[in-house]
């Protein structure tokens, strides 16, 4: 039985180990900023639906639920501004760096032929082109 | 199978050291096969626990005498149920249980991860697995389970057989000690999902909403397992300990109430930051005492510092959860200072009428109920350090600070949702307060002229009355609101608003569960009982119920022999029930034990207890409890269930509601 034990043991540790000898790559971390600023949308919206719940219940005059409202609303613009930003901004590095990438590939290999699969986001679902790093819509880190 | 068990729990400790390491290292070199590695490393040490809890179950029902702990917490002639829920009525086997919780723990979030959250997964899987790495140490080394039964033969232990086994205490043959346990150490040790969350998130430096999000529903349900397992451990005392009540504000409850208290606060105070950016320090610091907490929790109990009613003999586990609980503790404190610049509120708070005020007022009230409970508890050994004895402060101490701070609480839980956010006019305030209030107040003076007379029972019938009131408030209010949108009838608009929104309205069933809880709490004042020494035939008096003794019945299996008392109970002179409380006395344990008999109502409960014989040995002496709403509580508890089961449904969402 102890015989049986230590091979059962011993098959689990050469199992979680050898991970540690295929091939390997690394992750890219997600670009904080647009998270935080995604974090302050989901918080915006939040507020809104929140204002509006209270001010159906009766909880806030009228006065208050407009001009607080007209301020959440205000921040949510300025938000969303932001994000497009970042996105447009990102995106332009990252044809920069596509095309960069692109050429150098062309110089080294000019047989490979070029994959044209696209990637899908799997947080949004947005079509990504192959070689992109994050989602165009969402910013999520594309593997 | 004694060996098979030993060296696959054996293999836990390499198995988490390898997670542990490789997981940290996965973090700073962001590697993919390393990450990988770690997670096999969660599932391996979830395989590896499994089989060992496998042996041990098989060696408990088989009745394998040779294994010490088999030996000592059953016996041949206990029921195989009893033998199987054995794996947790001693010491070893418990921390056995809580090991293997937390591996089950880290596999499913290695799992329900395995392709997201790769930034946090690393450290999130480090501080699991350093976990798995300390409770490893314990039931490897120090309270092993397997151990072999040894016996001295002149100057040489032996190993040794025994003939029969101890038998399983008692006290701890009952259907609500059975899952009491499990269920508290699964509030327990779920605290490590949020708390591992948390601590990836402070190395990261991500401190955004992500880990909240993550961790929401692993929250929620440690929240709800630990409260349900707080209460059946006072089922299980009502009903098995004998002196009429539940709560005796004892060490080891105490210790299960701490990690509750902090994670109230944190569910609470989460919203803050949720919708206001502020609190982020804060709830960091509740997450991590709450873990911490459960930790100390499970040392209280295992280590014996303190004594209790039921915490286990002094066990040597006390070092090993000193070390962990202080490197923890400073790990945790360290990693917020560094980062406290990052965790700089948004925003800041506007008015001091207003729904995160409401829930700023909750925190410090859980604080001050923590910083109390925890006091209390540790006076003992306080006291011990400084005058050398072990000064006990009683639960009138406790019942004089937790009283206010509960009815406070309780107060708050009407008030708050009616707050709304940023800032309350006062013309709004006495609109949404009026008629609760005024409720409130006819209420009082009813039961007043009704003959009740006490302060604290008027004050907390009040405000469960307003309470429930504003609850009630809630729940009709918006669904008449959103049946004039919809034009659905009543009860669908009711439960579709319900469904929209199952975290706020799966809060509300909870905060109606602590009104129902509280009465229930309440009905304590008015405790009253009776001890009579009877013979067959006698016969007393308790308020308006009479008992006839009928008969005293001497009886025996082979498990225990018992004397049951047999007695007619009239209410106004009417038979009411028949009601037999029983002394049992157990041969394997050689342990007595009282089996009390509860008539019960939702309106009182008429608790007997049979204490014993007179001493001229001719008649019984017979204790009856009187405790009105008792039963509230275990309703309470139940609805406290459901409305958290209730919270952790998804929303539902529709494709358009009005015209936004």
């Amino acid at each position: 039985m102890s015989y049986f034990a230590y091979l059962t043991g011993l098959a689990f540790l050469v199992w979680i180990v050898m991970p540690l000898f295929k091939k390997d790559s690394t992750w890219v971390s997600l670009y904080m900023e647009a998270e935080e600023l995604a974090d302050k949308k989901q918080r915006v919206y939040g507020n809104i639906a929140d204002l509006e719940f209270d001010f159906a219940m009766g909880r806030l005059s009228e006065k208050d639920f407009k001009s607080v409202r007209q301020s959440f609303l205000s921040e949510a613009g300025r938000v969303i501004e932001k994000l497009e930003n970042q996105k447009s901004s990102k995106f332009m590095d990252r044809i920069q760096s596509d095309m960069d990438n692109l050429g150098k590939k062309k110089k080294k290999n000019k047989k490979k032929s070029k994959s044209t699969a696209a990637v899908f986001c799997t947080e949004c679902g947005t079509e990504n082109i192959a070689e992109a790093k994050f989602c165009m819509k969402c910013g999520k880190g594309l593997s | 199978m004694a060996d098979f068990g030993n060296i696959l729990l054996f293999f836990l400790f390499p198995v988490s050291v390898f997670t542990a390491l490789t997981a940290l290292t996965a973090g700073v070199t962001k590697r993919r096969g390393l990450l990988e590695a770690a997670r096999r490393g969660a599932y391996a040490a979830f395989a590896v626990t499994t089989l060992a809890v496998l042996a041990l179950e098989y060696l408990l029902v088989s009745s394998d005498f040779s294994i010490e702990y088999v030996a000592s917490n059953t016996n041949f002639a206990l029921p195989l149920f009893y033998k199987i829920v054995a794996l947790w009525a001693g010491h070893n086997g418990s921390l056995l249980l809580w090991t293997w919780i937390v591996t089950i723990f880290s596999a499913i979030v290695a799992y329900q991860h395995r392709h997201k959250n790769n930034d946090l997964m690393p450290y999130v899987l480090f501080v699991m697995a350093t976990t798995m790495v300390f409770f490893s140490i314990l039931s490897v080394f120090i309270s092993n389970p397997f151990q072999t039964l040894y016996q001295e033969f002149g100057n040489t232990l032996q190993e040794f057989t025994a003939g029969d086994g101890h038998g399983l205490n008692p006290l701890l043959q009952h259907p609500a000690m059975v899952i009491h346990p499990p269920i508290l150490f699964i509030g327990y040790v779920g605290s490590v999902v949020p708390f591992a969350f948390a601590i990836a998130a402070l190395i990261t430096g991500k401190l955004g909403a992500g880990w909240i999000h993550t961790t929401r529903r692993w929250a929620l349900t440690t929240w709800g397992f630990l409260a349900v397992g707080i209460v059946l451990g006072g089922k299980w005392a009502y009903v098995e300990l004998g002196w009429g009540g539940y709560w005796a504000w004892d060490p080891v409850e105490n210790a299960s109430l701490l990690p509750w208290l902090t994670s109230t606060a944190y569910l609470h105070s989460v919203m803050i930051q949720e919708r206001k950016g502020m609190l982020k320090i804060w709830n960091m610091a509740l997450v991590i005492a709450t873990f911490l907490l459960s930790i100390f929790g499970t040392f209280l109990t295992r280590s014996g510092i303190v004594s209790s009613v039921h915490a286990f003999a002094n066990s040597g586990l006390g070092p090993a959860f000193a070390t962990f609980l202080s490197m923890g503790l400073i790990f945790s404190v360290a990693l917020l200072l560094y980062r406290r610049k990052d965790l700089k509120p948004d925003e800041e708070m506007e008015s001091l009428i207003s729904r995160e005020s409401g829930f700023l007022f909750n925190n410090l009230l859980f604080l001050l109920a923590t910083i109390a409970v925890l006091w209390g508890t540790l006076f003992p050994v306080i006291s011990e350090l400084f005058t050398g004895d072990q000064i006990t402060v009683g639960p009138p101490w406790f019942n004089n600070i937790m009283i206010p701070i509960g009815l406070a609480l309780l107060l708050l839980t009407g008030a708050g949702p009616l707050l709304a956010w940023r800032h309350t006019s006062v013309e709004t305030l006495k609109r949404s307060f009026g008629w609760p209030t005024l409720g409130a107040i006819v209420f009082i003076a009813v039961l007043f002229a009704s003959g009740v007379r006490d302060g604290w029972a008027l004050g907390s019938f009040a405000i469960s009355f307003f309470v429930m009131w504003t609850i009630v408030v809630e729940f009709v209010k918006g669904a008449n609101i959103r049946r004039r949108n919809s034009g659905e009838n009543f009860f669908l608009a009711m439960y579709m608003l319900s469904r929209k929104n199952t975290r706020r309205y799966g809060g509300y069933m909870i905060h109606a569960a602590m009104v129902v809880m509280f009465v229930g709490f309440t009905g304590n004042v008015f405790n009253s009982e009776t001890r009579a020494e009877v013979g067959e035939g006698d016969s007393f008096q308790l308020g308006p119920y009479t008992f006839n003794a009928i008969k005293i019945i001497e009886d025996e299996n082979e498990n225990y022999s018992s004397q049951t008392l047999e007695m007619e109970m009239y209410r106004n002179g009417r038979l009411i029930d028949r009601i037999s409380p029983q002394k049992r006395f157990y041969f394997a344990s050689e342990q007595p034990s009282t089996e009390v008999d509860i008539y019960s109502t939702i309106r009182e409960d008429i608790y007997a207890v049979l204490s014993g014989m007179s001493n001229d040995g001719t008649k019984v002496i017979v204790q009856v409890y009187r405790n009105p709403f008792v039963s509230m509580v275990w309703i309470g508890a139940f609805i406290l269930g459901i409305g958290t089961l209730f919270a952790m449904l998804p929303n539902l969402r529709e494709s358009k509601v009005g015209g936004e």
